[in-house]
């Protein structure tokens, strides 16, 4: 799994290349508190996400709740349906914001920083 | 043009009430699912892009649909909050949406087309946005100049003669007044699964019944329908797939839904049956009958389910061997051991049935309580509630009777109690998000090659785990 980084004014936009599972769930976990000295509204890219199991939801949960915690929330975008799969089955769909891209989410997380 | 289809969870509601199991788009109209229905008329108009919204957990309709190639359309699937509002559906599917009209169906509803009726002149000549609206459904039409980010659909005006009405299916009643409806007077306006040999007669794949069974149409039988001698059936009756109706039945004004065993000698006379339920369609009151000689379901891929069942009961049978003795030894010793043996009412299926189960639990842990659970010998006397076929070796956590418990249970999908559960098998200690996360995920996933795996990386977690882990572990199970 690669994470990328980059920031689009006041959001985090975090891009997860490959498979989220077990093995990497702890990264995610370490990567994101860093990225959260730094902002607290973020975009997770999925374009390029592969796989995901119930830790590395658990890993994304994680997040959202750590970035709540202190006002900012998580947004997911370009969910491919093989994970998206896991997030119709695990009810995940209910906590988070899902968009069809990354531009669309901006938009929306604009509106809330605003 | 594209299709956006979207309904709210509370629009469907009433369906879990009825149809359990059910997932909406796919509730059988004349044994054909909904989105079919959709579908068919996305392709009859020339829509070849259709985007369901989906807001409720399972992923039997994306299996069943695909990506629509069969249908010769473009179907995508999108995922909503609960309360997600029109617009921020459009936000969300914004690529989607965008460079194009879009036809949205929103709500619970069924759509009246023909078809035999080729062009439907309100898709094509409509100049500015409009609105069909009844009760809390609509059906807008946006034109692809329309920023759809910003709209107010409470302004959009309403289709003047659109010469096309859809009916809202918001409640019992409604389901089986337009299933009657559309068997009596519109089978003609559908395509419609089964071959008809004669006007008003629908027969599915591998339906078997003899001369002495008195039929009147109009009438529809589904695929794998048994009928034996001496029955009566119709007219006005929806029989769905897999049913079988014994000997001198009656069945008038009705609808069997698929899956379903009708007893012998009974008349069934204006009435909806779903799997054990019996439904009054006119006052919405159901009875569960407990006999499975009158009515009862018929279960799918019972062979896998038996065999699967028969592992994990070989495997408690071989734990219960060899853990015999250490089990005799820590209970002459209990009190060393600081454990305490107790019983509690638990949850062994969706439908609320219970029995008391053993469970075991330390008062001051010292090195021998703390090996009793690492070996997982607290187990021990459920192992015998797996031989009776009460519970699964590998399942859903139990759930001691609770009304938070009883709540929790409603929003699984399915429920096979287990005396090791998914969340055992994860080393690092689960949140409550992340074990109501697992027991979905195993809801949809579980087999025995998972069963397996949760099972042995159970015992190995068990046996190194701190023994807080051990603690939370127990503590789901006792402080329900």
């Amino acid at each position: 799994m690669t994470i990328e980084f980059k920031k689009d004014g006041k959001t985090g936009i975090i891009k997860i290349i490959g498979r989220l599972d077990a093995a990497n769930a702890r990264e995610l976990k370490e990567k994101f508190q860093s990225y959260l000295e730094e902002v607290i509204f973020f975009i997770m890219d999925f374009s390029e996400l592969e796989f995901i199991d119930s830790t590395g939801l658990g890993a994304i949960i994680s997040s959202l709740k750590h970035s709540s915690e202190l006002n900012g929330d998580v947004y997911i975008a370009n969910l491919q349906p093989k994970p998206r799969m896991v997030f119709n089955i695990t009810r995940a769909y209910k906590v988070f914001e899902v968009f069809d891209d990354v531009e669309a989410a901006l938009i929306a997380i604009k509106e809330i920083q605003n | 043009m594209k299709c956006l289809i979207y309904c709210l969870p509370e629009q469907t509601k009433w369906l879990k009430e009825y149809f359990s199991d059910v997932q909406p788009y796919f509730l059988r109209i004349l044994n054909k699912p909904l989105l079919e229905y959709y579908i068919d008329f996305c392709t009859l108009v020339g829509i070849s892009e259709t985007r369901v919204i989906i807001n409720h957990s399972n992923t039997d309709l994306e299996s069943y649909f695909g990506d629509g190639t069969q249908w010769g359309i473009n179907l995508s699937y999108g995922l909503a909050k609960p309360d997600d509002s029109l617009n921020k559906i459009f936000l969300k599917n914004s690529s989607f949406c965008k460079d194009s009209d879009l036809l949205i169906i929103f709500g619970y509803n069924f759509l009246h087309y023909q078809k035999d009726k080729k062009t439907y002149p309100f898709l094509s000549k409509f100049n500015s946005d409009r609105k069909i609206t009844k009760e809390d459904s609509a059906i807008y039409f946006l034109k692809k100049e329309t920023n759809k980010f910003k709209i107010d659909l409470d302004e959009i005006p309403e289709f003047n003669k659109p010469g096309f009405f859809f009916t809202p299916i918001n409640n019992i009643q409604a389901y089986y007044a337009l299933s009657i409806n559309l068997i009596r007077d519109h089978q003609k306006d559908f395509v419609l699964p089964g071959y008809s040999n004669e006007n008003g007669v629908f027969l599915g794949k591998n339906v078997v019944y003899p001369k002495s069974v008195e039929t009147e149409k109009p009438l529809m039988l589904g695929d794998n329908v048994q009928i034996k001698s001496g029955c009566k059936i119709g007219p006005d009756t929806i029989i769905g797939n897999n049913v079988i109706v014994d000997f001198s039945t009656t069945i008038i004004k009705s609808i069997i839904y698929d899956l379903c065993y009708i007893g012998s000698d009974l008349e069934i006379i204006d009435k909806i049956i779903h799997k054990r339920k019996v439904i009054d369609p006119f006052t919405g009151e159901f009875t569960q009958i407990v006999d499975d000689f009158l009515v009862s379901d018929i279960q799918k891929n019972i062979m896998t389910k038996s065999f699967r069942q028969f592992v994990h009961s070989a495997i408690a049978l071989f734990l219960m061997i060899i853990g015999a003795i250490p089990y005799l030894f820590f209970l002459g010793i209990r009190g060393l051991g600081h454990l305490r043996r107790s019983r509690r009412l638990c949850y062994l299926t969706l439908n609320g049935d219970s029995k008391k189960l053993y469970y075991w639990r330390v008062i001051t842990p010292n090195f021998l309580s703390t090996l009793f659970f690492r070996l997982s010998l607290n187990k021990y006397p459920l192992y015998k509630n797996v031989l009776k076929k009460d519970i699964f070796l590998v399942g859903n956590r139990i759930l001691p009777q609770s009304s938070g418990a009883l709540m929790h249970l409603n929003k699984l999908p399915s429920y096979q109690p287990g005396a090791f559960d998914y969340s055992a098998m994860v080393s690092s200690k689960p949140s409550e998000f992340e074990i109501d996360i697992n027991e979905l995920y195993y809801c949809n996933n579980y087999s025995l090659k998972l069963d397996l795996k949760i099972f042995f990386r159970a015992l190995f977690n068990r046996f190194f785990s701190v023994w807080s882990r051990i603690v939370e572990d127990e503590s789901r199970f006792i402080e329900e």
